[in-house]
Formats: structure tokens, C-alpha cells, sequence
């Protein structure tokens, strides 16, 4: 005769699947005017801005306040223009007239809490396109295993893309102009960082850059981003720390 | 077997076929039996400023259509019998160019020779591409200024990841620069990105560098690479640029700028 401690325990080891809470930040694609030409042009443009960040990422979209029009076939060619434009629709944001064309497309329904969303870019979103960070409140109780950094000598050439998913990316080398290095934690750089750093990729607004000598044309920060003609005097060639502070990106020299 | 070399640069007009041309005599006249590929199939320029535009007969595109043999189409040069000159097709286009093909013809010539020097078209296109892809080591050519050096970026970044020895996981292909057209006056006037800008820029090391001088065109012109040209300085720097390449300790010449003379002073010069 067995427990039921015992079939409790054995359940616990030998399990094939565990249902555990996750928390992931998505970005919301809400949408301002029906103007579909228009959309998928801007987002477009918006996309290849930042190809690293934003290609193929999944978004909820959120058709608040013109969730009353949404009839079904409206929908599905709104959700061709996005995807269009590089971007997937993996869900939408659930609002009052939307359940059945949501049922039409079987797109699953994400309550949406919008005082915790806030805007991405603030610099260079277009009127009608805000793309937007939710940060969802339900927390993992145990950490994940910790990732190993992605490792890579450099330097890395103008026109060459790296990524490291769901790590941090760690560059022992200079990151030439022209070059995209994006990671979903932080990146460092041990050498002159002279293209484009995207630190956060996924969302996470801790994530933060480093560089031994600072060049960089674009710097971005879990989709917060910020363009430098010339870098100012005061950190230019210098060991910086690039972070977030409240949404805006702070750049601070290091003392080594 | 042979080491196959590749001029390469991204950027057009920079020097690459008279580079090709200069390196090859230089090797030949170290006594390496030494090729040259022209691989700008449809714009073949190597054979004029080797000299040779009248004996082209067969040329690289016929050895990968079968048309002839390899040793049909090499063309002997006449000052060294170590060295020869394989022409690109000035009537096909680069989709004349094949895996395959260059795979067969780049291993067939280094079984015969000692160096194999592979002239890049300029662009990152599949002539540029199968120039670099069997590439052993890769003299990239820059000239002293900011659109050169980008694409010389770009295409080290290409090679270190699409070449062959990348993809078979082989150590990496050997990069040098070579810097062309430098000017040292005017690198102190600041109008000109110096050497160890160039150097700090990209992060390899310079094989040579060539100044910039009449002799170099008209070299060109006549068909007489100008590393023959003994006086000339641009001659005695592709000289070093090959001991480099062969392993010598050459410290760099004709990169400071002419200090005039008493005399030159006195009476203009």
C-alpha cells in the first residue's frame, strides 16, 4: 500500500511537466488611427530602426479606444500590416468588443493593466504608433538557472549582428562602427564600442552597458534608445556605464 | 602546397589589381613560383597592368566551363618564368563563377605553385566573395580615409566569417593591411588619417605601406608593375611589403614627410 505522501513525492521527481507562473515583459502595439497604409509604412520604417530589437518580436495588440470597430475582417488585415512591418501579434489586449474577433483569429485575450505600461521610445515614435513595455505582476518564486554569458572575441566587424538570447553578451574586443551587438541582459564591451549597443533586448529594464571606450552610435536599453551624432566630451573615448534612470538613458563615465 | 592570398579592400580604386600585380613580381623575384587570379570576371584589368593583354587567350571562366586546361590558359610572364597570370573573361558576367569551379581551379593551382594571389573585385558580390572564400591570408588594401576604412571593416568582418577556413573551423585567415596613396605630408597637415589611426580603427596590423607617387600610373600604364621599378619609392615599399609577407623584419620606410635639403631650399626642388 503507498501513501499518498509517496505518490505525492514520486509526482514531484518524475514529473514530465511542472505548471509554474513566468513573468515576461511583452511590448503592446496600441494602435491610435485606422489608417492601415500608413501603419504598416511607419512601423515599417520604426522596425528597420532598430532591426535587433524589434524584428520578428512578439507584441499584444492592444486596439483600445477603437476596439467597438473591431469586426473580424478589419482585424486580420490590421494584423497582416503588422506583420507586414516585421513585427508578430501573438495576442490581443483584451477590451470590451474584441472577444469575438479575438475567437475569430484565435488569438488568446491578455488582461492589460495600462498604468504599468509606458512608452518605449519616447524620441522617435511616430503620433499614431506608441510601442509600449508591460511589466506583468505575477513573479517566478524560485530564480532560473543561471545563463551562461555569451562570449565572443573581437572585434566585431561593421555590417556583422550578434545576439544573445535570454544572457548577457560579454565582447573582448572593439565593437567597430556599423556593427549591432544586442542581448537580452547586459553588454559589455572590453574595447572601443563604436556601433550600436542594444542591452535589454527583451524588456528588462536593469540590463546595462559597459565599454572600455565609448564611441557608440546608438545605445538602447530594453527598447529605450538614444542616438548619438557625437558623443559629448565628457564621456567621449571614455569608460562608460550606460543605464536607465526612471525611462531616461543615463550615461555615466567609470573610474578605472 | 601553395598559399593562397587574397587582395581584397570592399572599396573600388583603392589599388588592389596594381597591389595584385606588385606582390606577384615581388614574390617571383624571391624566387616563389607564383599565380595571379584575376577575379573581376567581365572588367579584367590585371593582364594590362601585368602587361601581358595581348596573349590573353583562354581565360578563367573557360577552365571552369572545360573549355581548356588550367595550363592552357595560365599565361607565362616574360620577365619571370616563375611566375603566370591567369585572366579573368571580359565577355561573361560573375554568375559565370561557380563553387565548384573556383573550388577546382584555386586547389589545382596550389598544388603547382607556391603563392597564389587572388585580385578581389571591388564590392562584397559573389566575385569578391569567392576571391576571400579559400583565402590562407588576406591583404587588405586602405586607403588613408574614412570610406576605405568602413569597407575594409566590412569585408574583414565578411572573412572572418563566411571564408572557407571559417566554416571548417580552421585557425582564422591571416589579415594585414596594406595602405596605399598615404601621403605623409599631408598626414602632418592632419588632412590625412595617419598609420596608427588606420591600425587603431580596424585592430590589424599594417604588411606595408605605399606612398603616394607618379610612378605608381604610370607603372600601371605601361604595363610594368611598379615594385620593378627600383628607384621608385613606391617600388622599394611593395619590396618590403613582400619580405614582410615572407616573414622579414622590415621597420617602415617613407612614412615621414621629405625633409628638404640646404640646397632644395636655395633653389626650389
Amino acid at each position: 500500500m503507498v501513501s499518498r505522501g509517496d505518490l505525492a513525492s514520486k509526482a514531484r521527481d518524475g514529473a514530465v511537466f511542472e505548471l509554474r507562473s513566468g513573468q515576461f515583459s511583452l511590448m503592446v502595439l496600441a494602435i491610435r488611427h485606422l489608417d492601415l497604409l500608413q501603419l504598416q509604412t511607419d512601423l515599417g520604417e520604426h522596425v528597420a530602426s532598430a532591426p535587433a530589437l524589434l524584428r520578428g518580436a512578439p507584441v499584444v495588440l492592444d486596439l483600445n479606444p477603437l476596439s467597438q470597430l473591431a469586426d473580424h475582417g478589419l482585424l486580420r488585415e490590421l494584423i497582416v500590416r503588422v506583420e507586414h512591418a516585421g513585427l508578430r501579434v501573438i495576442a490581443l489586449a483584451a477590451n470590451p468588443g474584441v472577444e469575438d474577433a479575438a475567437a475569430a483569429l484565435g488569438l488568446p485575450l491578455l488582461g492589460l493593466d495600462r498604468k504599468r505600461t509606458r512608452v518605449v521610445d519616447e524620441q522617435s515614435a511616430p503620433k499614431d504608433i506608441e510601442t509600449e513595455i508591460e511589466a506583468d505582476v505575477h513573479r517566478s518564486p524560485e530564480p532560473d538557472g543561471l545563463q551562461p554569458p555569451l562570449v565572443l572575441p573581437g572585434p566585431i566587424r561593421g555590417g556583422q549582428q550578434v545576439y544573445a538570447r535570454g544572457r548577457d553578451l560579454i565582447i573582448t574586443g572593439a565593437v567597430s562602427a556599423g556593427a549591432e551587438v544586442a542581448a537580452d541582459g547586459c553588454v559589455h564591451v572590453y574595447g572601443r564600442l563604436s556601433g550600436k549597443a542594444m542591452a535589454g533586448a527583451a524588456g528588462d529594464l536593469r540590463a546595462r552597458v559597459y565599454c572600455l571606450s565609448f564611441a557608440a552610435e546608438v545605445v538602447s536599453i530594453a527598447g529605450n534608445f538614444k542616438v548619438f551624432e557625437s558623443a559629448g566630451r565628457d564621456v567621449a573615448g571614455k569608460a562608460v556605464e550606460i543605464f536607465l534612470d526612471e525611462g531616461r538613458l543615463e550615461i555615466r563615465p567609470l573610474r578605472i | 602546397m601553395g598559399e593562397i592570398i587574397v587582395v581584397t579592400s570592399g572599396k573600388g580604386g583603392v589599388g588592389k589589381t596594381t597591389t595584385s600585380a606588385s606582390l606577384a613580381c615581388g614574390f617571383a623575384k624571391r624566387g616563389k613560383k607564383t599565380a595571379v587570379v584575376d577575379f573581376d570576371i567581365g572588367l579584367r584589368n590585371l593582364d594590362l597592368i601585368m602587361g601581358c593583354e595581348r596573349r590573353v587567350v583562354y581565360d578563367f571562366v573557360n577552365v571552369i566551363n572545360g573549355d581548356c586546361s588550367l595550363k592552357q590558359a595560365l599565361i607565362k610572364d616574360k620577365r619571370f618564368d616563375n611566375l603566370s597570370v591567369l585572366a579573368a573573361s571580359q565577355t561573361k558576367d560573375k554568375d559565370a563563377l561557380t563553387q565548384e569551379g573556383v573550388a577546382k581551379v584555386i586547389d589545382d593551382l596550389k598544388a603547382e605553385f607556391d603563392i597564389v594571389i587572388c585580385d578581389s573585385p571591388a564590392g562584397i558580390e559573389r566575385g569578391a566573395f569567392y576571391a576571400m572564400y579559400f583565402a590562407d591570408r588576406a591583404v587588405v588594401v586602405v586607403n588613408p580615409e574614412v570610406s576605405s576604412v568602413r569597407d575594409s571593416d566590412r569585408v574583414l568582418g565578411i572573412m572572418s566569417s563566411k571564408s572557407r577556413r571559417a566554416e571548417q573551423g580552421q585557425s582564422p585567415v591571416k589579415e594585414h593591411l596594406l595602405l596605399t596613396r598615404y601621403s605623409p605630408e599631408r598626414v602632418e597637415k592632419g588632412d590625412m588619417m595617419s598609420v596608427a589611426d588606420v591600425e587603431e580603427i580596424l585592430g590589424v596590423k599594417v604588411i606595408g605601406v605605399i606612398p603616394e607617387a607618379p610612378e605608381v600610373l604610370s607603372a600601371s600604364n605601361s604595363g610594368v608593375p611598379v615594385i620593378l621599378d627600383e628607384t621608385a619609392d613606391a617600388g622599394q615599399a611593395y619590396a618590403d611589403a613582400v619580405a614582410r609577407l615572407l616573414g622579414e623584419d622590415r621597420p617602415l620606410r617613407f612614412t615621414e614627410p621629405r625633409r628638404k635639403g640646404f640646397f632644395q631650399r636655395m633653389f626650389g626642388g
